[in-house]
């Protein structure tokens, strides 16, 4: 039905309109599936209950640079002669290792079980995704949502301690310090990304999925000491720590080692190659998960 | 006096008004809608009280949300209970006149109190008033700066029958003098009285706009309806019939039929003749949906 009009009166078609606005193609898609994937986990536009966790574990990961960041600003004088008295960077991830273990855990399974379990995949999949655009955007979020805990709280120290003029002297050593920063950021949470969509990758069921994920972390961690301490098996296996392993790659960007003594006769070279193993690894397996999945509605 | 120019409203995910365009001109037009339809979205966006999201609203050639000496020339009937409780109508309309900038508040609150029949000497707070001295009272602090465009957003809702006529007189009475008022209301068969002139929004979009008479003509897709009464209805159903001029009879009792027809004009001329030729008795013919009711449910239920 078309519009009518007569001298004196006009009914205008409320019928069916096609779009005829601009269309955002692949990338738009890929944008909007992670910015809604982001608000999804960290509860904007949900419920009061589902902001908790994500609000506490950005909590937890930020207390300690707040603090950090206080006591330096406060106690300048002090640090000037006793500059191992706060914790460096790389050793600042001991202190939020709950918040990256609960978003490592919470995030993926949140994202991709529900996906599948609802049958939302089959919408988008219906859209100008694929189900590689797709996995993309899923892993950009969360990249992005670990990445507010492993990259944000040390870039607040940086800032803050740069603008309280206790930060590093130069350009050259800011720059520098930033860079780190950021590797190390990344690295923790291209792990635990890939990671945790693998677990997820697997199950359709939220809770089994990040029962999973914290079971791998710490139990592969505890399984490389036990071999390694315990059993005087060679520190090579060390590379089967998925929890400790990101970690120990950090220490090595900022040029420093862990505490674990076994790891430091570890060569950088060897870490960084069980590094990219692992990471390619999961990445396989959710791609080939996903490749194969049979999507019926 | 009043343009709309591909207004579209949003509020996050939530449209309220769609890529709306109308024009509206001095006298009274309704604006009428089902609740949720983005009726007092749009009045808002007339009034100036929020930006719309895309396209334009102007009012007296200014933009209302960014022009403040418009301000003057609009006066706005809310449809929230804005009144001051503890004020009585007198310095209420007063209150509203001195942030007008008028020089005698004064003066110009008893004439707009005036021009609605409430007594300004009542020195009793706003609290104890009727509903539908509430209601005046409102459209007096909207009056009180001689506005020439006026905003009235369901300005009949909750007033008995005689308050309504009181409100839709005062309405004729503004339109007459020549100002632009704009009137949001349910009240279809109220509505009906102050004016023809009609905008019809539904689920954000406008769905006509026009003299809703000239609207039902136009629904070429809609039979109009007429109730003939007679004391031979079956012989006139069939003389309608064959005379071509019905595309529907319907008998409804031994001295009733109601006809579908697509030219009302042509059964009208044709009733008479084919009644006389059925030797059947006329005693009434009338249209059943070519009232506002009608219009309105037909555009927005289609």
């Amino acid at each position: 039905m078309s519009e009518r009009l007569s001298a004196d009166a006009r009914i205008l078609d409320r019928g069916y309109r096609p779009y005829t606005g601009p269309r955002l193609g692949v990338r738009g898609a890929v944008r909007s599936l992670t910015r809604h994937s982001i608000q999804r986990v960290l509860g904007i536009k949900r419920v009061f209950w589902a902001k908790v966790l994500p609000g506490l574990a950005v909590f937890i990961a930020y207390v300690p640079a707040i603090v950090f960041v206080g006591i330096s600003v406060l106690f300048d004088d002090l640090l000037a002669d006793n500059p191992d008295l706060l914790p460096g960077y790389a050793d600042y991830y001991g202190f939020v290792t709950a918040a990256i273990v609960v978003f490592a855990a919470f995030v993926a399974p949140e994202l991709l079980c529900t996906d599948r379990r609802t049958g939302m995949l089959g919408l988008y999949l219906a859209s100008p995704l694929t189900r590689s655009t797709y996995l993309a955007a899923k892993a950009l979020a969360v990249l992005a949502v670990l990445a507010l805990v492993t990259l944000g709280p040390p870039l607040f120290m940086l800032i803050a301690r740069t603008v309280a003029g206790t930060g590093p002297d130069g350009p050259a050593q800011l720059a520098t310090l930033l860079a780190r920063i950021v590797l190390a950021g990344a690295v923790i949470a291209v792990l635990q990304t890939s990671l945790s969509l693998a677990v997820s990758a697997a199950t359709t069921r939220k809770a089994v999925a990040s029962a999973a994920v914290i079971l791998i972390l710490l139990g592969s961690s505890a399984v490389a000491a036990a071999l390694v301490e315990g059993a005087d098996a060679p520190a090579e296996l060390l590379a089967i720590d998925l929890f400790g392993l990101p970690f120990e790659v950090v220490q090595r960007i900022y040029g420093e080692t862990g505490d674990n003594p076994d790891a430091a006769g570890l060569s950088t070279g060897f870490l960084v190659a069980a590094y990219v193993g692992w990471t390619s690894l999961f990445s396989a397996v959710v791609w080939l998960r996903y490749r194969r999945l049979a999507v019926t509605r | 006096m009043l343009v709309a120019e591909h207004v579209s409203k949003w509020f996050g995910d939530v449209v309220a008004v769609s890529d709306v365009s109308f024009t509206v001109g001095r006298g009274v037009t309704a604006l009428l809608g089902p609740n949720g339809a983005g009726k007092s979205t749009m009045l808002r966006m007339l009034a100036g009280l929020t930006p719309p999201s895309s396209g334009a609203v102007r009012v007296l050639g200014a933009d209302p949300h960014r022009d403040l000496d418009l301000t003057r020339r609009i006066g706005l009937v809310p449809q929230q209970e804005a009144v001051f409780e503890m004020l009585s109508a007198l310095e209420f309309v007063r209150l509203a006149a001195t942030l007008a900038g008028l020089d005698d508040p004064d003066g110009a609150a008893r004439r707009a109190l005036g021009v609605v029949d409430l007594d300004p000497t009542l020195d009793r707070p706003v609290s104890t008033y009727s509903k539908g001295m509430r209601q005046r009272v409102k459209v007096a602090q909207a009056l009180v700066h001689d506005p020439e465009v006026v905003i009235l957003d369901e300005p009949l809702t909750g007033l008995d029958p005689r308050q309504r006529l009181q409100l839709i007189d005062l309405f004729q009475r503004l339109g007459e003098e020549g100002r632009c008022v704009l009137v949001s209301s349910h009240v279809l068969d109220e509505v009906e009285r102050f004016g023809s002139r009609v905008l019809v929004i539904a689920q954000g979009r406008l769905a006509a706009e026009g003299d809703f008479r000239a609207i039902r003509a136009l629904m070429d897709d809609r039979p109009h309806r007429i109730r003939v009464r007679s004391d031979n209805p079956r012989a006139v159903a069939t003389g309608l019939l064959d005379a071509g001029v019905v595309v529907g009879v319907h008998l409804v009792d031994d001295r009733t039929l109601v006809a579908d027809t697509d030219d009302v004009t042509r059964l009208r001329r044709s009733v008479a003749v084919v009644a006389a030729g059925a030797g059947a008795r006329l005693y009434e013919v009338t249209p059943l949906d070519d009232d506002l009711e009608s219009v309105f449910r037909y555009l927005v239920g289609r």
